[in-house]
């Protein structure tokens, strides 16, 4: 989950980033940084294909994102299950069923609630520091811009073995490519991304 | 004790060189052996022992793994990357282990989940066995969930080997995120952070135990070299005994440094004001020798010493020197040395007679540090004791004078323009200030001042044989020694013992303020109450394998306390579910057993099933269906190791050759209702909260202030009695005592001070100190002493003021307490002994 949801949002935030002429990890990090000071809201959708040894073929699920400065976020699937999570202000709840079965949590109390709020926090204030601790980062193209992370600790090793981020000719991240360390891939294509549109309080809630 | 004095005194007239030879080569000796005795920087030296109780929570407490953790907060830009930098740096030998997360990887679970025959319980096992094709279907499409949500890439392993979530529910009875410090750790991406994911915080363990300071200081060396590897702008803040146990030690050594070489500049001071006399300077060897002999007598004993007693050592040199003043002032005014030394012999071993009896009550005390206290000072009491009666007249032995004595004021006191100083020293010194009224109080032989370098006046009625007697007068003497004692039984009945241990020992204004930084990240609020945990104890020799050593005896008191928590909803984190014991992992294996022998097949088959229905490959679950087959082993503490879990094993278990101890720490606040504690208790568990332990030291001062109170007084009476064989005497010369005791117990009660043990060493010795007081102005008001005496009363009690004053320059509230009560005592015995004792005197 830390890994998804931390570069799902790398990839949306950093959408509106385009490829710097010169191409060079440091300035495209840069240009992220500066890009992702001016995002105060995000909808898109997702669909996400999951090909891993325990399944017999890929299985595909769709969803939404929805996010809003400083730490309100809703993630939801619609197919093939229907649950999600919703986040604000370091309280939220886990959802089935069109929100019929809800289950409240606190990120403080929550290891997963609170990995979400980290990763959000850490992606808002471009912490490069610290996703420099985790990561080592490469720059595998320069235009369209396509960044490939692999884990530095043994933890995250076990599980993740690299995580590759494409983004379009405009410069709007559109996918990224998690490469299990068991030898599963799951992708996750991103579409409908706006930007700084308000979010109804509703959608938090 | 005067014959033999007298007696030495004749023999050694002639070999005086000789003798004094001896002795300084003794003092010498003892002297170089003394400074061998190394600091005992271990501060159980000041928690009280003997008290089963006491000694049982102290020795858990003190081998509490979690106890014995730093937690470390990091906060600012680039703190994860300082957490790892921090761990890399603090992995030495002093510090083997230092984390910045629980070290739980997906893959140490699944492996968990190999055990789980042993770990899942009877119960548990049952419930697999009962699941249908309807119930495995559900799983299944739960795991789908799991492996398509977020979380899955970190889930793949684990719902191989455990589809239908078994070893999930072990899991969430493990709380790890309540291990190291209940309820304030969270981890987040396999990191330990605070509540608001602002600090990354990183769990150390040092190899020492906290309470050894020396070794306490070495792990504070190497955190500060690792902090100072920190990239600036990252903000770090400690927690952990370790930093208070230096700052302990670093405050007595510091102490030590100003309260020693200012005692002894004040005992000069005042032996230069008051002595006014070349050879005074012979009279400071006495208090030397004193140190010497007690240092001497210490380093045989004991080899090492409490800071608190090297503290004490300025005391010694304050209490020991008076009875070189007492004899110096007696031997001035004597005929003869055999006639001074005939007049001081009486009241000088009753004075050293009482103030023994007080240290030696102080070795009743359950306190080490007052225990070894008791040792100094009685064998500094007695070396100075000797000194001052066997090699001291020799020291101040002159040929060209007289009287033996040579008395010569030094030129600088003689010198006219001194003015100022003159008036407050020596002879003048009674007519200055407020000691004039002292000294010239009522009693006749003070009433002139004796001349420079004459001998003294009016030699006493009582020997000379004069009509007139004086004695105290019998009604005003039972009057206010009936009010002082109902003064000191109604202040000692409403005393308020102190049994926290903080407030004894020193915090420093940098410690105090980071520990509320701390308390502030880790969410908690001052005063809150927490560190109460239980343990669970085995006991039992290791056999040949390893094994053993009461590990199972103490597994199975420890899931006993864990069913009575949870049956309570108390929420802990814990090791029983992750290592039960053997007969519970037995009683598992066996449902298990039957499980693959009854249900397996069906199971199996449901599973296939439900698979192929949600999509699962066919060999998805081969781990599952593995684990069904395989024979499972028991778990033991070196199997979870193995799983990389003996960084959590090691929180919960603390095992050496004889025994093992299991804690389980409760949630910071809870506090244990009585019955729980009782049925906790039956269990065979035991509780240990600072609220118990507080209480229980709190008792043990109670309980050593008794004793202290009963051995002084029961030594000192008998002794004040048989001296004066008169009850109205005896009582005067005690006035000073139950002064002294009143006002000290009247502060206490004024002000709401608890008592602490310091305090209650302080009674016995204002106790013995006080009747030194009675015993020698009782002696110079009957005429047994010259006039003289009572400067040298005056001087002894100042040089002890001198003594315990100077305690109260230190920042260590222990030698504090002492220096403070001791005071308060000493100066109202010594407004007793020249105030209320002369006033009491009558002729007959």
């Amino acid at each position: 989950m830390r890994l998804l949801l931390f570069f799902v949002f790398l990839l949306l935030f950093a959408g509106p980033c385009r490829a710097g002429e010169a191409g060079d990890l440091d300035k495209a990090l840069a240009r992220l940084k500066n890009m992702t000071e001016n995002i105060r809201t995000l909808s898109c959708s997702f669909r996400q294909s999951t090909d891993i040894p325990l399944f017999s073929e890929p299985a595909v699920s769709e969803g939404s994102l929805r996010f809003r400065k400083p730490d309100a976020v809703a993630w939801e699937y619609s197919s093939p299950m229907r649950e999600g999570f919703v986040l604000n202000g370091g309280r939220g709840f886990r959802w089935e069923d069109d929100k019929s079965r809800r289950k409240p949590f606190v990120t403080g109390e929550d290891p997963m609630a609170g990995l979400i709020a980290g990763q959000l926090l850490a992606w808002m204030d471009f912490d490069r520091a610290r996703i420099e601790s985790r990561y080592d980062i490469f720059l595998e193209n320069e235009s369209p811009i396509t960044l490939t992370l692999l884990p530095r600790g043994p933890d995250l090793r076990s599980v993740l073995g690299s995580l590759q981020i494409s983004f379009d000719g405009q410069g709007a991240a559109r996918r990224v490519i998690l490469n299990e360390s068991g030898g599963g891939r799951t992708t996750l294509d991103f579409s409908a991304v706006i930007l700084n549109r308000p979010v109804p309080d509703a959608e938090f809630d | 004790m005067a014959g033999l004095a007298v007696h030495a005194y004749r023999r050694f007239k002639a070999r005086r060189k000789r003798l004094l030879a001896v002795c300084a080569a003794v003092v010498l000796f003892c002297g170089l052996s003394g400074t061998r005795v190394s600091l005992d920087e271990d501060i159980r030296a000041l928690v009280p022992s003997g008290s089963p109780v006491l000694d049982k929570m102290l020795d858990y407490a003190g081998n509490a793994p979690y106890l014995r953790t730093l937690l470390i907060a990091l906060g600012g830009e680039g703190r994860d990357a300082g957490a790892e930098t921090l761990v890399r740096a603090l992995k030495s030998p002093e510090i083997p282990e230092a984390v910045f997360g629980p070290g739980f990887s997906p893959g140490a679970a699944a492996g968990l989940c190999s055990l789980a025959p042993s770990l899942l319980g009877a119960g548990r096992v049952e419930d697999v066995a009962s699941l249908d094709a309807r119930g495995v279907r559900k799983a299944l499409r739960e795991d789908k969930k799991l492996l398509l949500g977020p979380s899955g890439p970190a889930l793949r392993e684990l719902i191989a080997v455990d589809p239908l979530g078994l070893c999930r529910k072990l899991f969430a009875d493990l709380d790890l995120s309540q291990a190291v410090k209940p309820g304030a750790l969270t981890v987040r991406e396999g990191r330990f952070t605070d509540k608001s994911g602002k600090y990354a915080l990183i769990v150390a363990r040092p190899a020492a135990t906290m309470t050894d300071t020396a070794a306490s200081a070495r792990v504070m060396a190497r955190l500060r070299a690792a902090f100072a590897l920190l990239p600036a702008g990252l903000e770090h803040c400690l927690s952990g005994s370790y930093a208070h146990s230096e700052d302990n030690a670093r405050r007595i050594k510091a102490d030590l440094g100003i309260v020693l070489p200012l005692s002894l500049a004040l005992v000069a001071g005042l032996f230069l004001l008051f002595l006014r006399d070349r050879k005074a300077w012979v009279l400071f060897l006495v208090p030397f020798s004193s140190v010497a002999v007690a240092g001497f007598v210490l380093y045989s004993v004991s080899g090492a010493a409490s800071g608190i007693v090297f503290g004490f050592g300025s005391v010694l040199l304050g209490i020991t020197a008076d009875y070189a003043i007492h004899t110096f002032y007696a031997l001035r005014g004597a005929e003869d040395f055999e006639d001074g030394l005939e007049k001081i012999g009486r009241p000088l071993s009753a004075g050293v007679l009482t103030t023994s009896a007080a240290f030696a009550a102080l070795f009743f005390s359950s306190i080490p540090a007052i225990r070894q206290v008791a040792l100094f000072g009685l064998s500094g009491v007695a070396a100075a004791y000797a000194a001052a009666l066997f090699a001291l007249p020799h020291m101040l032995y002159s040929k060209s004078h007289s009287n033996e004595f040579e008395c010569k004021t030094p030129k600088f006191l003689k010198n006219r323009r001194n003015l100022i100083f003159q008036k407050f020293a020596g002879g003048r010194f009674a007519s200055a200030m407020p000691i004039r009224f002292l000294l010239n109080a009522n009693w006749h032989y003070a009433r002139k001042d004796t001349p420079e370098g004459a001998k003294p006046e009016p030699v006493p009625p009582a020997r000379a044989g004069a009509a007139k007697v004086r004695a105290p007068a019998p009604f005003a003497t039972f009057a206010l020694s009936f009010l002082l004692v109902l003064a000191i039984v109604l202040c000692f009945r409403s005393l308020r013992f102190d049994g926290d241990l903080r407030n004894i020992s020193y915090t420093s204004p940098e410690r105090a303020a980071e520990e509320r930084k701390m308390r502030s990240i880790l969410g908690r609020e001052d005063g809150e109450p927490g560190g109460a945990f239980i343990v669970a104890a085995g006991t039992g020799s290791r056999d040949e394998s390893g094994a053993g050593n009461g590990l199972e005896a103490a597994l199975r008191i420890n899931e006993a306390v864990w069913e009575t928590l949870k049956k309570r909803g108390v929420r802990v984190a814990t090791i029983a579910p992750l290592l039960p014991s053997g007969a519970k992992q037995e009683e598992s294996r066996k449902a298990w057993r039957s499980f693959r022998e009854k249900r397996a097949r069906d199971v199996s088959l449901f599973l296939d099933e439900a698979a192929r229905a949600e999509g699962f490959a066919p060999d998805a679950f081969a781990p599952f269906k593995k684990l069904i087959e395989a024979e499972s082993a028991p778990v033991d503490p070196q199997s979870l190791k193995s799983l990389g879990l003996g960084f959590v094993l090691d929180l919960f278990l603390y095992r050496d050759a004889r025994r093992s101890l299991i804690y389980t720490p409760l949630p910071a606040g809870f506090v244990p209702e009585p019955d729980l504690v009782a049925e906790l208790e039956k269990s065979g568990a035991t509780l240990v909260s600072p609220a118990l332990f507080r209480a229980d030291i709190a008792a043990a001062v109670g309980d050593d202030i008794f004793r202290f109170c009963l051995i002084t007084l029961g030594a000192i009476l008998p002794v004040v009695f048989f001296l004066y064989r008169s009850p109205v005497r005896a009582l005067a010369v005690l006035l000073p005592v139950f002064s002294g005791l009143a006002f000290t117990l009247l502060v206490f009660r004024a002000t709401g001070t608890a008592v602490n043990i310091f305090h209650a060493a302080a009674l016995p010795l204002v106790t013995a100190l006080s009747v030194d007081y009675g015993i020698f102005m009782q002696a110079v008001l009957e005429g047994e002493l010259d006039a003289a005496g009572a400067r040298g009363v005056l001087l002894s009690a100042l040089t002890t003021l001198a003594g315990f004053g100077v305690l109260l320059t230190a920042g260590h509230p222990a030698l504090f307490s002492l220096g403070l009560a001791v005071c308060g005592g000493i100066v109202a015995a010594l407004l007793a002994a020249f105030g209320l004792q002369p006033l009491l005197m009558r002729e007959r």
